[in-house]
């Protein structure tokens, strides 16, 4: 069942016409059967480009869309044969479950057995077979995605568009529909991009994550290159909690309060120290160590998070999941591990 | 608690009760008195019978529902489309436009029928011109069209107002779906448009609806060859004092104008189930 379809966009950039420029010039390639994940903070553009893949928007003069070989650019979303699934659902109030999801097989004037037969195998893949004589009204909101997901699948499309489809949604039910969609995916080998603000989302999701700024693509990796080795301070902000560590470089050393390590040989001159919270491990003895006093603690349940201040200004986070008193205004001796340490240009 | 509760419910009735004396006074009495006077006459209860059996009266009666359904039918197509395009585009002139539009809901419906002359009388701007073009005049006014015309001026401006409110509910991303799922312009329209629509359709139609039999000023200055309800009953009314007809025949537009909004409603709950 699967057409999936590598895309190409080729110096696609959109200005609106009140002169808002939404995304610079882009180039990006989609390969068939991933799930992409643009990902970034609102108003970076990754909305633009998503819509611009739909064709609900067309690109700036020069820009251009390949699904395979075939040039889309002038096609309208009508005839590009994609899925979209909107973040407010945009189900048909009029229509039950069952015509929802069977909507885009009647417009294509499927017969009607194969439709039903479509419609039944959509539904039992998202588990709402029971429900759908269902109205939408009477479907709470992750029954509603489900359904959304179900008519944006039905019609076999070349590429599935998902444009923040749990952001309205409470974080459990995020969480278990997240898993859901991933399954439904791979199984699919269906082409996935999948836009949304939420790293946890990106990270759970994505083959390949786009990171976007300012209408700009930051960073194109796998969700660890983009944790671990992020391509400037934007997205090792952006993308999970990270230290900025103040310290000196002497001789091809690092010193930060009594912890000395090795200066990488290929890391920027003048760069910038970053450790994430959890690769800050606890230790018992001043000496190689960065030493603060504990000024808060937050037991979050699968670790413990403390802030300590180390006398640079914003307090250091610390992520721990051993188990211990943790008392204020006690002394912490911290350590990191060379292998975890983050250099970028300042 | 139930002390409360009394208290409560004497409060609620207190304050109705101007509300209800209002309703009994203005409404209920009146309504009853009309019902009785229709069947005060010679024939008692038969001046019902004789409002739909007589000739002239059954006439005028499917006439003026004929004329009113049309008039609804045209001003909901019309008003539709204007009022969806007022909605969605944005043009230098737009609330200058909108403002013109909802003007003619100031008039009182002699002066629309004054304008109707004015445009399709004997001396009117479409008489000239097609004088001019064809060397017969064509003269609209005092005719069925005449009274479709003037109807349909005062109708769309309300349609258009509701037509808009209603549009600007409209979820554009039902659209946006509808087009990725492959829908033409066309068949958005009837998915997912109108069906959205529907209910503002329905009220507002029923109420041009209601508007156009009980229209009277824009009847009385247009309606010479053709006689409508309203005029029908004023003129059994003063002209022949024949005050038991003139009390049944209101009973009777008031009863089918009644029915045709309460159809309307109870349809207008079911499309959305109804449809697609």
């Amino acid at each position: 069942m699967s057409t999936s379809t590598a895309i190409s966009i080729l110096q696609c950039g959109k200005t609106y016409p009140n002169g808002t420029r939404a995304l610079e010039t882009v180039d990006l390639e989609v390969v068939s059967g991933e799930t992409l994940v643009l990902l970034g903070p609102s108003g970076c553009g990754k909305t633009s480009l998503l819509r611009m893949i739909a064709g609900l928007e067309s690109p700036d003069a020069g820009g251009r869309i390949l699904f395979g070989s075939e040039d889309v650019t002038a096609q309208p979303p009508e005839t590009r044969n994609v899925g979209m699934v909107f973040q407010s659902y945009a189900l048909f109030p009029n229509m039950t479950v069952a015509q929802n999801v069977g909507y885009g097989l009647r417009i294509r004037r499927l017969p009607e057995e194969r439709r039903r037969a479509r419609v039944a195998e959509m539904l039992e893949m998202v588990q709402l077979s029971a429900l759908s004589a269902r109205r939408i009204d009477q479907l709470s909101g992750g029954q509603r995605q489900r359904v959304a997901l179900a008519r944006a699948i039905a019609v076999t499309p070349r590429v599935l568009l998902l444009d923040e489809p749990l952001t309205a949604l409470d974080a459990k039910l995020r969480e278990s529909l997240r898993v859901d969609i991933d399954t439904l995916l791979r199984k699919a080998g269906i082409t996935a991009i999948y836009v949304t603000h939420d790293q946890a989302e990106a990270m759970a999701l994505g083959d390949r994550i786009v990171v976007m700024d300012h209408g700009e693509i930051v960073q194109i990796g796998s969700p660890t290159q983009i944790y671990h080795a992020p391509a400037n301070a934007f997205v090792a902000d952006f993308v999970g909690s990270v230290n900025r560590l103040q310290g000196n470089v002497q001789d091809g050393v690092w010193r930060c309060g009594n912890a000395a390590l090795p200066w990488p040989a290929d890391a920027p001159v003048g760069g910038v120290v970053m450790v994430r919270p959890e690769d800050l491990r606890l230790g018992h003895e001043a000496a190689g160590a960065i030493s603060g006093t504990l000024t808060a603690r937050y037991f979050l349940g699968n670790r413990t998070r403390l802030l300590v201040d180390i006398g640079q200004g914003a307090p250091v986070l610390v992520d721990t999941s051993e188990r211990g008193e943790f008392a204020l205004a006690s002394q912490v001796h911290l350590r990191i591990d060379p292998a975890t340490m983050i250099v970028l240009p300042a | 608690m139930s002390m409360d509760g009394r208290k409560h419910t004497l409060l609620l009735g207190a304050l109705m009760a101007p509300a209800a004396a209002f309703f009994l006074a203005f409404w209920l009495l009146p309504m009853a008195r009309l019902v009785g006077v229709g069947a005060s006459g010679p024939q008692g209860m038969g001046a019902y019978w004789s409002v739909l059996t007589n000739q002239n009266y059954l006439t005028s009666l499917i006439y003026t529902f004929v004329l009113s359904a049309l008039v609804t039918l045209a001003t909901l197509v019309i008003s539709c489309i204007a009022g969806l395009f007022l909605e969605r585009n944005r043009f230098p002139g737009r609330s200058l436009l909108l403002a013109v539009l909802t003007f003619p809901l100031a008039f009182p419906g002699v002066v629309v029928g004054f304008l109707i002359i004015l445009l399709c009388g004997r001396q009117g701007l479409i008489g000239d011109l097609t004088k001019w073009l064809t060397g017969e005049k064509l003269v609209l006014a005092y005719s069925l069209s005449g009274l479709f015309l003037g109807y349909l001026y005062f109708s769309i401006p309300r349609v258009i107002l509701t037509v808009m409110a209603a549009a600007e509910k409209l979820d554009y991303a039902l659209v946006e779906a509808a087009r990725t799922l492959g829908a033409s312009p066309l068949q958005i329209v009837r998915d997912v448009t109108l069906p959205a629509l529907g209910p503002a359709l329905v009220s507002s139609g029923a109420i041009c609806f209601a508007t156009s039999v009980g229209a009277f000023g824009t009847a009385f200055t247009l309606a010479t060859n053709i006689t409508v309800l309203p005029m029908l009953i004023y003129n059994e009314f003063t002209n022949y004092a024949n005050i038991p007809v003139a009390a049944a025949l209101s009973v009777v537009l008031g009863v089918v104008t009644w029915a045709v909004l309460a159809l309307a409603r109870s349809v207008a709950g079911n499309t959305v189930t109804v449809a697609a």
